[in-house]
């Protein structure tokens, strides 16, 4: 068992921290919508590193790097606080090479090579939350057979108000097929009869909900099969499992914890020493979960699992550590814009969006226990 | 043993959750939001017009004499609806209560009623300072005898309806040379005195709609006749009325709490996800069954401890054990119903965000969990030989 990087991967890891250096200000990794000039900025800075295209076969433009380098470069995002990995070089692009059209690679995949496009994910709909199969956003093939005419809403669409295009899953086949009858699309954002619309979050930033009138999709911006799409978002999110819950965020979120009760004279109180030791082993258990989906990616085990248990403790952990300094700081941790509030409005969110605790307690029970229902 | 509510009580309860369902939830969402003073001091006013802000207050004062069961009850129901208002009932009444326990005759004639009737909007608690929150008795702000008068000089932080509290009851250290919190008396000094300046108020986390504020006392000038109780007898003063507001804190977070849970128990008869009602997985069902058993364990804690300061028994552990209870398991509650409405309970057009940030300061303010748990094992400590 080793579980230290190779030096190659260690002086990417160096590579990678002495070019944050210049985003460590963002600050959009907890509130990606007010900062994102800047993320985008650097998104197309690492584009000309091409680090948004690590694991992408060289063919593609790629470095063709194994998962361990993407995993390296955005948890030490992650930590910098900087931002959260754009769905556009992941999902989106890995979709596009194994299932799109040649003009689909060749419109997009440069473009998000280098940072220039991005994507927002519309999967989920007011009716369709956990249980995604059921969604109902309708895409309909014109008599002519040219067009899809998609109709119908999505809702809790992170930063679309700032993306170009959309990544959107419809159901082209009839709703009893479920998960069966569900086709991708891509579509311009600026497409007539899109609607994209705020949804204010408790963090002071915001989701949306997109709305989808008459609006006419070319049959060539649908990516794979009509009725295809099921496969293709599992392997999507497969492809990313190693990267979506890095542990920087939660060993950033402890340090500025520590600092942050350091600077109120609490640091030595026995019951909080008491507690932030317990907090120590919980971003400990999230750092080792994290590093145990990356070596399933990279051994080519089914790391469903194992994704579930890591986010399970990976969101608790971003939850218990805030709650546990506003137990303790006082009332000057609940002042607007201290950062102690300011995650702990933040981290209610993690143990919902992607998939909630409840769905991943399930996955686990299920897949790994063999408990049946 | 009888654990049920007397004619009185329930008719309160009844009033306090009619004006709350009719007046303050349709507000609730924009007071957060926009902090419409308008609005909300236009409540508080209904609010004593209704009785709400004397609970406890002897009649001829123009207090309801309702007890303190009822206030509990009352806060509560205000709670469900929106917390800044209940805070600002609860901690207008408990200033009203430290009158009615120590002040004399005259004091009690001129603010009483002004408290009661809504002549004042609120009233103010300015005990805690920047260096003094939960040890009060480290206090620095001071007030020297001068001639008749007493000058104030300080600053007190975090005081509830700071803007617009008609009265301050006020600590400070009136004796330099006794020990923490011995040489400390209370004083009452009216909005708007000469070398009192009002801070602006703090950008909160929740409870928005209440203003906390902080008091600025510069060679503050007050007569002889403001001071309140025993010179260097306040501070025993503060602890013991700190008691009775936790009973309010306590029923406030309760509200909050059942607020969130009856929200969530709703969406899961009513949102269907594969194929059913949430309200058919048991998983949920469980979440549902704990935390209602939580809240009315907090219920039952609350009333024994109200139970116990009408009686005029010693209270102070019972409403720590109930403060303590009440709002770890509000908070618990309200993470809960909002991780049930899922991403739902997470954006602003759903209540359940505001009741997770309104409920998080109940284990803070009116002394914190900690200090609670000092009280608690302090108290169970001593009585062993």
């Amino acid at each position: 068992m080793n579980i230290n990087f190779s030096k190659q991967e260690l002086a990417f890891q160096t590579e990678v921290r002495e070019f944050l250096q210049d985003y460590n200000d963002i600050d959009g990794f907890l509130s990606q919508g007010p900062v994102w000039p800047q993320v985008r900025a650097m998104f197309s800075a690492m584009g000309e590193r091409n680090w948004l295209a690590l694991t992408w076969p060289e063919e593609y433009g790629g470095m063709g790097k194994g998962h361990s380098y993407e995993y390296i470069l955005w948890n030490e995002v992650a930590y910098a606080r900087a931002a959260r990995n754009p769905l556009s070089s992941g999902v989106v692009a890995k979709s596009i090479m194994r299932y799109g059209s040649d003009e689909q690679k060749q419109t997009f995949l440069p473009k998000i090579r280098t940072g220039e496009v991005h994507f927002s994910l519309c999967y989920s709909e007011p009716e369709a939350g956990s249980d995604l199969a059921g969604l109902r956003t309708k895409a309909q093939l014109n008599d002519a057979g040219t067009h899809y005419v998609l109709n119908g809403q999505k809702c809790w669409q992170s930063y679309a108000q700032d993306m170009d295009f959309l990544w959107i899953l419809a159901r082209t086949g009839k709703q009893e097929d479920r998960g069966r009858g569900l086709s991708l699309f891509i579509c311009d954002k600026q497409t007539a009869g899109i609607t994209v619309s705020p949804l204010p979050t408790v963090d002071d930033d915001q989701l949306n909900e997109v709305f989808f009138d008459n609006v006419e999709v070319p049959v060539a911006q649908r990516v794979g099969p009509e009725n295809g799409a099921w496969a293709i978002i599992g392997e999507a999110l497969a492809d990313e499992r190693h990267i979506q819950f890095p542990p920087g965020r939660v060993r950033r979120d402890l340090e500025e914890m520590v600092d942050w009760l350091n600077a109120q004279g609490l640091g030595d109180d026995p019951v909080i020493r008491e507690r932030m030791a317990h907090l120590v082993s919980k971003v400990m258990e999230a750092e080792i979960l994290g590093l145990r989906v990356l070596e399933a990616m990279e051994k080519g085990r089914n790391a469903t699992v194992d994704a579930a248990m890591n986010k399970i403790v990976h969101t608790l952990t971003c939850q218990d550590i805030p709650r546990m300094v506003l137990d303790y700081g006082g009332p000057e941790a609940l002042v607007n814009g201290y950062r102690p509030e300011q995650i702990w409005r933040q981290s209610i969110m993690e143990t919902i969006g992607g998939g909630t605790s409840e769905i991943m307690r399930s996955v686990v029970s299920r897949q790994a226990l063999g408990l049946k229902g | 043993m009888d654990l049920s509510l007397s004619e009185e009580q329930i008719m309160i309860q009844d009033m306090a959750r009619k004006f709350a369902r009719e007046e303050l939830a349709p507000v609730a969402e924009q007071l957060d939001h926009s902090g419409n003073e308008e609005a909300f001091l236009g409540n508080l006013k209904k609010l004593a017009e209704l009785g709400c802000m004397g609970l406890n207050i002897q009649s001829q004062y123009g207090g309801g004499a309702a007890g303190v069961i009822a206030f509990s009850l009352a806060i509560t129901e205000l709670a469900k609806a929106c917390a800044s208002t209940a805070v600002t009932t609860s901690v207008t009444n408990m200033v009203a209560e430290v009158i009615q326990a120590i002040g004399n005759e005259e004091q009690k004639q001129h603010y009483l009623p002004k408290l009661c009737s809504g002549e004042y909007a609120a009233g103010g608690f300015g005990l805690t300072e920047s260096s003094a929150g939960s040890d009060p008795s480290r206090m620095k702000t001071r007030a020297v005898r001068d001639g008749d008068d007493w000058i104030l000089n300080g600053n007190k932080i975090y005081i509830t309806s700071g803007t617009y509290a008609g009265v301050f009851v006020v600590w400070a250290v009136t004796d330099n040379d006794a020990k923490p919190g011995k040489g400390i008396s209370c004083f009452l000094v009216e909005g708007g005195t000469p070398g009192l300046t009002i801070g602006k108020p703090e950008d909160k986390m929740g409870q928005k709609a209440s203003h906390t504020n902080t008091l600025f006392f510069e060679d503050c000038r007050i007569p002889a006749s403001a001071l309140l109780g025993k010179e260097n007898d306040g501070f025993r003063v503060a602890v013991g009325e700190l008691a009775g507001g936790r009973i309010g804190i306590g029923s406030l977070a309760l509200g909050v709490g059942l607020a969130a849970m009856d929200y969530a128990k709703q969406y899961l008869t009513e949102r269907e996800q594969f194929g059913q009602k949430l309200a058919n997985f048991q998983a949920l069902q469980f979440m549902l069954a704990d935390r209602y058993t939580e809240l009315e364990a907090a219920r039952l804690l609350l009333m024994q401890a109200a139970y116990e300061k009408e009686q005029g028994n010693y209270f102070g552990t019972a409403a720590s054990m109930a403060k303590l209870f009440a709002t770890e398991k509000a908070n618990d509650a309200c993470y809960t119903a909002l991780q049930m409405l899922g991403g739902n309970g997470y954006i602003k057009e759903y209540p359940l965000e505001r009741y997770a940030r309104d409920v998080r300061i109940t284990s803070i303010y009116e002394g914190t969990s900690e200090i609670q748990r000092v009280i608690i094992s302090r108290d169970l400590l001593r009585t062993v030989s």
